[in-house]
């Protein structure tokens, strides 16, 4: 063996270092493995009459980082898609985030009933995947009631621990092995009562919580997903290439990723869309909550904020002092979701 | 281009000459390369739903074995480094071994994270669309907001920056 290896040394020191050639081996070995996946891709769209929109829609750029004009065609090009698809004119609009506003919600957890008719909104509005699986972007949590971890009955339990190298005064018993605030230990995600609300429990929404240091933008490794300047966190849904690091990073469960080719009927399909909101998705990307980028931008509330029949959903402006959600911040016991992580979210829990 | 050529042609023919114990055991292996191209296909053209991961339970057995296959090029380039840089006769025959190994195992690596992404053959479209000062977008010492981009004399000299406190490290 040993020599048939000096004899490749050999042949190779001759004209080139074999170093650079190995190098040049293992790149293009790399390209091999990257052209080998796209056509494998492609050859999944060979049915698509328009080839040619297709190539350009896979090979654009951020949608934030194109000049206006490529804006346009990018557009034009889903609109005919999507128009194509599910046999309707439908609207790709790019309007732009409002001057002067930060988008903020309030949701009174005393006041909901679990009725999930927020949920089922959503997916109406957003042209979430229907079924297998169906993509639901709010999450109601069943939770016991007094789920509050930190009693005041167990204040004067426990004591410090006691060691042979002294006494540290760490707290053992009492409320010291307790997660603060609100736990989510015994929350029931997916409950099918025959009728809510159940007397011994409370409900809590979570959706996204539009977090002011949104730990996805962070993880995100090639920034499909962003700040936008009204606070609300977007995704660039042709950028994203589906790592799945925002959905690892995020502690709200709120990020939803399309496993398989998302099902959407073409009679249930919601036309008004936006390019960052409720376009039709495709397979293997990320979505999320986006206050319904398409309704708010021009000046309509979320259609959950619309389907809530007990109001237990307020939403406005954080800059405007005579909003809804500013005179619950004023006047009502607040408080924001896994505040411990210190992500600063936009969503704020309230008691009525 | 002849060399690699030849290089190519030697070491397939390398490859294949052998007993029939080594033929049964390259059946065996060819085996796997066929069952798992199929599954890259399926998977490919349907979609990571055939992986059986949900929102709850998002990482999957690709990226453990990214993990692993990273450690054992690792591993095969400290069977190199004794060769190369201590000039040892000895772990200079295995050098080559060790370098196919590295290899082997890095292309496995970067096919498993390939493969884990929704969009692989999105990379495609970034290396085609931004040159290298332009990819300083994606760079963590960049903020995300667009018109704080870095320029890209100004990005080099953020790279030189960094490469000579690495380099103060080295004795």
């Amino acid at each position: 063996m040993s020599e048939k290896i000096e004899e490749l040394k050999e042949a190779n020191d001759e004209q080139q270092g074999r170093r650079e050639f190995l190098k040049n081996v293992c790149v293009s070995s790399l390209a091999g493995l990257v052209a080998t996946t796209t056509s494998a891709e492609a050859v999944a769209d060979v049915d698509n009459p328009d080839a040619n929109e297709t190539v350009a829609e896979f090979f654009q750029g951020h949608f934030l980082l194109m000049s206006d004009e490529e804006k346009k065609q990018a557009i034009a090009r889903l609109e005919k898609r999507y128009s194509a698809k599910y046999g309707k004119k439908t609207t790709v609009s790019d309007v732009a985030a409002p001057e002067g506003v930060l988008f903020g919600y309030a949701l009174d957890i005393g006041k909901c009933i679990g009725c999930r008719r927020c949920v089922h909104a959503c997916v109406k509005e957003n042209n979430q995947s229907r079924h297998d699986p169906e993509v639901q972007w709010i999450q109601v949590m069943k939770m016991p009631k007094g789920n509050v971890s930190f009693t005041a009955a167990r204040l004067d339990k426990g004591s410090p621990e006691k060691s042979e190298f002294g006494d540290y005064g760490v707290q053992v018993g009492g409320n010291a092995y307790q997660a603060a605030g609100l736990s989510t230990e015994e929350a029931q995600n997916y409950y099918q009562d025959a009728t809510v609300p159940d007397k011994d429990f409370f409900y809590m929404p979570v959706q996204c919580q539009q977090c002011e240091k949104p730990p996805c933008v962070k993880a995100c490794p090639v920034r499909a997903t962003f700040r936008d300047p009204a606070g609300v966190v977007l995704i660039d849904y042709n950028w994203c290439i589906g790592c799945r690091m925002c959905q690892l990073a995020c502690p709200y469960q709120a990020r939803h990723f399309n496993w398989g080719e998302p099902n959407l009927p073409t009679e249930e399909m919601n036309p008004n869309t936006h390019y960052f909101g409720n376009r039709p998705r495709m397979r293997g990307v990320m979505e999320k909550c986006t206050f319904c980028v398409q309704r708010t931008r021009v000046g309509r509330d979320p259609a959950c904020v619309e389907a809530c029949p007990v109001g237990a959903r307020k939403f406005g402006n954080l800059l405007d002092p005579d909003s809804d959600v500013r005179r619950v911040l004023a006047t009502k016991r607040v408080f924001r979701f896994k505040e411990e992580y210190h992500t600063y979210p936009k969503f704020f829990y309230y008691v009525g | 281009m002849k060399t690699a050529l030849s290089f190519a042609i030697d070491f397939s023919s390398y490859a294949i000459k052998g007993g029939s114990k080594y033929y049964a055991w390259l059946l065996f292996l060819g085996f796997f390369i066929l069952v798992g191209s199929y599954t890259a296909y399926r998977q490919l053209s349907e979609g990571l739903i055939l992986t059986g991961a949900t929102d709850q339970v998002t990482m999957g057995s690709f990226l453990a074995n990214f993990i692993f296959t990273a450690h054992i090029a690792a591993a095969a380039i400290l069977v190199v480094a004794p060769g190369y840089i201590c000039h040892r006769k000895d772990m200079k025959e295995l050098a080559v071994l060790g370098e196919i190994v590295a290899m082997v195992f890095v292309a496995t690596g970067i096919t498993f994270i390939l493969l884990h992404n929704g969009k692989a053959g999105k990379l495609v479209a970034y290396v085609s669309r931004y040159r290298l000062h332009e990819l300083s977008q994606f760079n963590a010492l960049v903020r995300h907001d667009s018109s704080e981009r870095l320029s890209a004399p100004q990005y080099h000299r953020c790279c030189l920056y960094f490469l000579q406190k690495i380099c103060r490290h080295i004795p």
